[in-house]
Parts: C-alpha cells; structure tokens; sequence
C-alpha cells in the first residue's frame, strides 16, 4: 500500500485532461443535443496546431526545448480561437442544416466528418508519429518527501485543464450567452418564446466545444506522439465519462473525470496485467451505466 | 440553398482527397525513363533487375532509403562497366504495404518486365503473401527482408531463394547473447499486448531463461499501445527488485515509458529496448542516455566497407542513411551483379552457384556468405549487433569485437 498516495496523485493529475476533453463534448450534446464524433480528431487538429507552434518557436526562432511554458502561454489560446471560428464555421455550414432531420442523419455527418478530418491530415501531412522535443516533457519536479516525483507537463496539463474548466463553469453560470446557452439546453422552445436566437447560441456552443477540444490538444503534445489517430483514443474516454455524469450534465464531468482517472490508475496498480485491462474498464461503465442508470450516475430518475 | 452549399463542400473534400491518393509519381515510369536516355544504343541489351519495395504506405520511410541504397550500387557498378559491358536496370514496384498490390506488382515485374532477379522485400506480412507466387514463377530471389519464421518455412526447398536479413530466431539469438552478457540476473519484462509484443515478450520469458542458466524474468507487464500513462504498470515493476528492464514498446510508447520511469523512480542497471523503430531524432531527447537496442549496423562500424559506402552515400545524397536498409539493399543489388557477371544473363542454375560462392566484404561490417539456416539453404546475415545510445548517438556494445564504445 506504500504506492497508494502516488497512485491517487497520478489518477488525479490525469483526471484533468480528461474532464476539459469530455466538457466539450457534454456542451454539444447537452446545449444543441447533437453526438459529435468527429470531436476527437478536432483535439487532434489542436495537437497539431500546438506542435506546429512548437517548431516554429523551437525551430527558426531558436529558443530550443525550453519554450514549453511560451507553448501553452501561446498555443492554447491561439488554437482555442483558430478551432472557436472553424466550429462556428462547421455549425453553420454543416450541422445547421441539418438540426431538424433525425438524429441518425446527424451522427453520420459528425462521423464521416471524422474520417474526412484524419485522412485529409493524413493527406496533407503525412501518417508519421511526431514528437515534440519538449523539455517539460522530461523535466521533474520533486514533490514534497521525496516519495515521487512528476513530470512538470503532467502537472500543468492538469492545472491548466482545471482552470479552462473553472472558466467554462464561469461563462456558464455568470455571462449572458452563458445562460442564454443553459435556458437553450433547458427548453428550446421556451428559450425561442422569451427571444433568444437559438440557432446563434447553438452556433457559439459549438465553437466554444471544439475551443476546449483544441486546448486539450495543445496539452496532449506534451504526453504522446502527434499522430493523424490519436483522435479515437480520446475521443473514447471523453463519451464514457460524459454516459457517466449522465448525458449533457455539464457539471457531472468534473467528477466523473476524477472517478475514472483514479480507478484506472487503482486497477493498473493492484490488479495484476491492470495496465492492459483497464481500457475495459470504460466500456464496463459505460454498459453497467446504460443498463442500470441511462440518465447518468448524477442525475435522479 | 445551405444545404446545397454544404454537401458541395463534401464533395469537394472528398474529390481532393480521392485525387491526392492517386496523383503519387510513378517510381517505375522514372526509373525507366531515367535508363531510357543514359543508355548507349549500342551498348549490349540493359540487364533488368526488379526491386519490390514499399515507396508510400506506411513502411515508405525504409523503403526510401532502400531504394536510395540500390540507386548508390547502381551508380557505381554502370560506372564500372556493368556486366560484361551491359547496363544495368533495377525497375522498382512500389507494394504500397500492402499484400494485394504486392502479389500484383510481382507479376508485372516477373511477367511483363522479364526481369532477371526479383529482389527487395521488406514486411513479413507481404512475403508470405508472395510465397505462392514466387514458387510458381521460380524466378531467382534475392530477398533483403522479412524475418518471419513462416515465411522461411515457406521457401524451404527453394533452391533459388537467398536471404539476407537474420530470421526472428537469430534477432532472438543476438538479444539473448548480448542480455547473458551482462552481469544481470532478475529482469523485468513490458510489452505491448498486440502480435508483436506478446511474441517477443515470449521469448524473453521462455527463451533466455534456458539460454542464460540464472537469469529469471521476475515480472511481466503488458500494456496497450498508445496508453499515455504508464506509472501503475512501472510501480509494479520498480516494486519486483528487477534490476534490468527489457520493453517490447511500438515506436509511440518508447518516450513516454522511458519519461515515467523517470516520474515514479525506477532506475534499472541496464534498459533493452526493442521498438520497430525508435523515433525519429530519439538521441536528442533526455530519455535516451543509456537505453540499449538491437540492430544490424549503425556507420559507425569499424569496416573499412562502412566507412567507404556512408562517404559515398553522403557524397551523392547529401545526407547519412536513415537506417541500415540503405546498406543492405546495397549489398543485396551488388552481390545479385557480383554473380551475374560470373554467370551471365539468363542463366538461372550457374546464377544460383555463383550466388553459393558469395564471399563479400559487406558494408554492414561481417563478410556476406550464405549458408543453411533452420528451413533455407542460403541464408545471408545471421547476427545483430546490440547498440547503446550515448551522448545522443548510438554506439555499438556487443559483440565485443565491433564494439566502438563499452557499455555504461
């Protein structure tokens, strides 16, 4: 049990990256009611941007591995805005005019959006892995007691996806088109009576999704290879902690980030072989939710 | 009228990328164009050789430096008169990775092109598939890759068949050799949980042991390739008392395992990696001082060969080559002329005697001759070298008599 305490940190730090992927996710299904499958391979188009961003800083400006902090200062927010103006582009052009058909119509497009996104990346650039030589990737900072110690990505990503969260919550609960996005969600009907321009909220909530798909994006160059597929992976566990919180519960997925992070890391710990069992252990909450719960552990029947 | 506009914009994504798949450059016409002009109308017919390699797809990086390799042998040996006063022409097919267009290019270039020898060959999955094909065509093969025991049991009997990549058993062999050599006893074990880890993690579990009377495989991991967290699975193993770590990983998962080890403070004696690959400017990063690996030649071998060809290589290409498939194609396509110019063309029996007399100072450092190896009669290379990166470059540990630096 020594490993315990470390265990509970690493599940935390990871729970962070988790919870901004699958906010954004929650915000399209919750707000416009619409299953985005192509939101993974928007976190990637993130990734890209931010890997981008690294080789010109690293690159002919010559500041070498040591512009991870001037990378998230920079890219997130950069990304966030390129990746806010695109979704509001895609809403419009694309998922608009399809609000009124059956859901099976719009699954389809946000799905073969997907394939189009990762091959056209695979087309335009090329299939090969990359990696950002970036030097808080492998830089440690030495926690208090000397038991562990991690990586400064690992602990900025999750500050920062913390903060990024905070700042949604905020925009939710505090700013007009924060609450004009809510009463949206509530009741599209009542929202269009009292003169809200529904399809403008939709159309800002989509852009506001895929901005925090690319911020997770930018951060993820900082724990893994820049690939056209890494989509999928995320993608995965953002739809099992949004079935978690119950379907559309925005505030559910801070929680159920934190839940799923841990047990992964808990069952990777103290089951034997865990560590190629535990993607399993997703698609289990997902079936045991959707079976016993559908509306979600966070929301009474 | 939106809508209308939106599906266009589909359509026309979906055009664009249905033309960037085909609109890639046709290595074949280029080559033979390239010849076409060079070559002296009076001189004696050109002599065709075919190289089937992969040229886009996923394995395109080697494939590229593959055929770079046979561009270099080409180069040196018209210049020096060809065979016999012929030219020679190696007519490249591209497999694309993938079996099907493999087994098609193979007939065009055995069919149509008529060429003399069939060489290249990198995947195992696309030589099995051409094992039908080869036997029927019986066409003399000269085949750099492929280290699959299946394919191997495939040609038995194939007295036209040369190998020069080590089978699966020998890279097994040369990691066992080099892992007995060191004064370690209690390993640790992570693999990947797909084919290849598990494969080779069986080996290192079932294998070594019995070759190295002592050692134990004290842990296994597996792990899903792709996973960005690795530090349960580490715990594990920091927590067994194993004091050397042998990873099976994919090309992704290299950094960020060897970064986590550093995280939860596992500091093995002695870290063996075997990843397909490592990835590209892996030296650069903090994470490789120290991380041993197997392979068939680095440029820093001590052999005059290696020396002459990584000159002549950078010479002409402006650059090093990117992997050890540059030197072998190399000595594949001047081992294939080397023969022909004692047997001539068109004589498949006194090509396939000369090919037995192979005696050849090789650029990848051991003297190439073929022998019988587990199921073939003529296996080329039959050991690996086991590297270590220092200071951001890879220098060569085991066998003691290649070594360029001792082991740290």
């Amino acid at each position: 049990m020594e490993a315990l305490p470390q265990t509970l940190l690493f599940g935390i730090l990871r729970s962070g990256l988790y919870a901004l992927t699958a906010l954004g996710l929650a915000i399209s299904l919750g707000v416009i009611g619409i299953v985005n499958f192509a939101h993974g391979e928007f976190v990637m188009l993130g990734a890209y941007l931010g890997f981008w961003l690294y080789l010109t800083l690293s690159g002919p400006l010559g500041l070498g591995p040591e512009v991870s902090p001037l990378v998230l200062a920079v890219g997130i927010p950069l990304s966030a805005l390129v990746l806010f103006i695109v979704g509001r582009g895609v809403f419009r052009f694309t998922l608009r005019p399809l609000l009124a058909r059956p859901e099976l119509d719009q699954m389809l497009l946000t799905f073969g959006m997907a394939i189009l996104i990762q091959n056209s990346v695979v087309i335009a650039l090329s299939p090969q892995a990359l990696d950002a030589n970036l030097g808080w990737r492998f830089e440690l900072i030495e926690m208090p007691g000397g038991v562990v110690s991690v990586t400064y990505a690992r602990v900025a990503a999750f500050v920062l996806s913390m903060a990024l969260v905070a700042g949604t919550y905020l925009l939710l609960a505090r700013t007009r088109i924060g609450k004009q996005m809510r009463a949206v969600a509530q009741n599209r009907l009542g929202a269009m009576v009292v003169g809200i321009h529904v399809d403008r909220v939709y159309e800002v909530a989509f852009g506001l999704s895929l901005a925090l798909a690319a911020g997770a994006g930018v951060m993820l160059i900082f724990s893994t290879q820049v690939s056209p597929f890494i989509g999928l992976a995320t993608i995965l566990k953002a739809f099992s902690i949004v079935v978690l919180a119950g379907l559309g519960n925005l505030f559910g997925v801070v929680w159920a980030s934190l839940l799923l992070g841990v047990a992964e890391q808990v069952i990777s710990q103290y089951v034997p072989n865990g560590a190629a069992l535990r993607d399993g252990l997703f698609f289990l909450i997902i079936f045991v939710v959707l079976l016993v719960r559908p509306g979600g552990l966070g929301r009474s029947r | 009228m939106r809508r209308t506009f939106a599906t266009t914009l589909i359509i026309a994504g979906l055009v664009a990328a249905a033309c960037g798949g085909t609109a890639q450059p046709s290595p074949t016409t280029a080559a033979t164009q390239a010849t076409a002009t060079t070559a002296p109308t009076a001189a004696p017919k050109p002599i065709k050789l075919g190289a089937l390699i992969p040229l886009t797809g996923p394995l395109a990086a080697t494939g590229q430096d593959m055929k770079e390799g046979y561009e270099l042998a080409k180069e040196q040996i018209n210049a020096a008169g060809g065979v016999k006063g012929a030219q020679i022409e190696v007519i490249y097919e591209d497999d694309k990775g993938d079996p099907a267009t493999a087994v098609a290019s193979w007939e065009k270039l055995v069919n149509n092109e008529k060429v003399e020898v069939m060489m290249g060959g990198l995947s195992s999955t696309i030589s099995l598939a051409l094992v039908e094909p080869a036997k029927k065509a019986a066409v003399p093969m000269a085949w750099t890759g492929a280290a699959a025991t299946a394919f191997e049991q495939g040609m038995q009997g194939q007295d036209f068949f040369f190998h020069y990549h080590p089978w699966e058993y020998q890279n097994g062999d040369s990691a066992y050799a080099f892992l007995k050599s060191v004064a370690i006893t209690k390993w640790a074990v992570i693999h990947e949980d797909g084919a290849f880890g598990t494969g080779a993690a069986k080996g290192f579990k079932e294998d070594f042991p019995k070759q190295a009377p002592g050692a134990t495989v004290v842990i296994t991991e597996a792990f899903k390739t792709g996973s960005t967290d690795f530090t349960a699975l580490l715990n594990r193993v920091k927590s067994s008392g194993a004091e050397g770590v042998i990873i099976v990983p994919n090309t992704g998962d290299v950094i960020p395992l060897l970064t986590q080890m550093r995280e939860v403070g596992l500091k093995p004696k002695i870290t063996y990696a075997s990843p397909p690959s490592f990835p590209a400017n892996f030296g650069g990063s903090p994470v490789a001082e120290g991380v041993a690996g197997l392979t068939l030649w680095t440029e820093d071998i001590p052999a005059p060969a290696t020396k002459t060809f990584v000159a002549d290589f950078q010479k002409k290409y402006n650059k090093k080559p990117v992997s050890y498939w540059a030197p072998l194609a190399y000595t594949n396509l001047v081992t294939v002329v080397e023969a022909l110019k004692k047997s001539g063309p068109g004589n498949k029996a006194a090509w396939i005697k000369a090919m037995e007399e192979t005696s050849y100072a090789s650029p990848l450092g051991p003297t190439l001759k073929f022998s019988k190896s587990q199921f073939v009669a003529h296996q080329g290379f039959t050991s690996l070298v086991t590297f270590q990166w220092q200071s951001g470059k890879q220098e060569i540990v085991f066998p003691k008599d290649l070594a360029t630096k001792p082991i740290k």
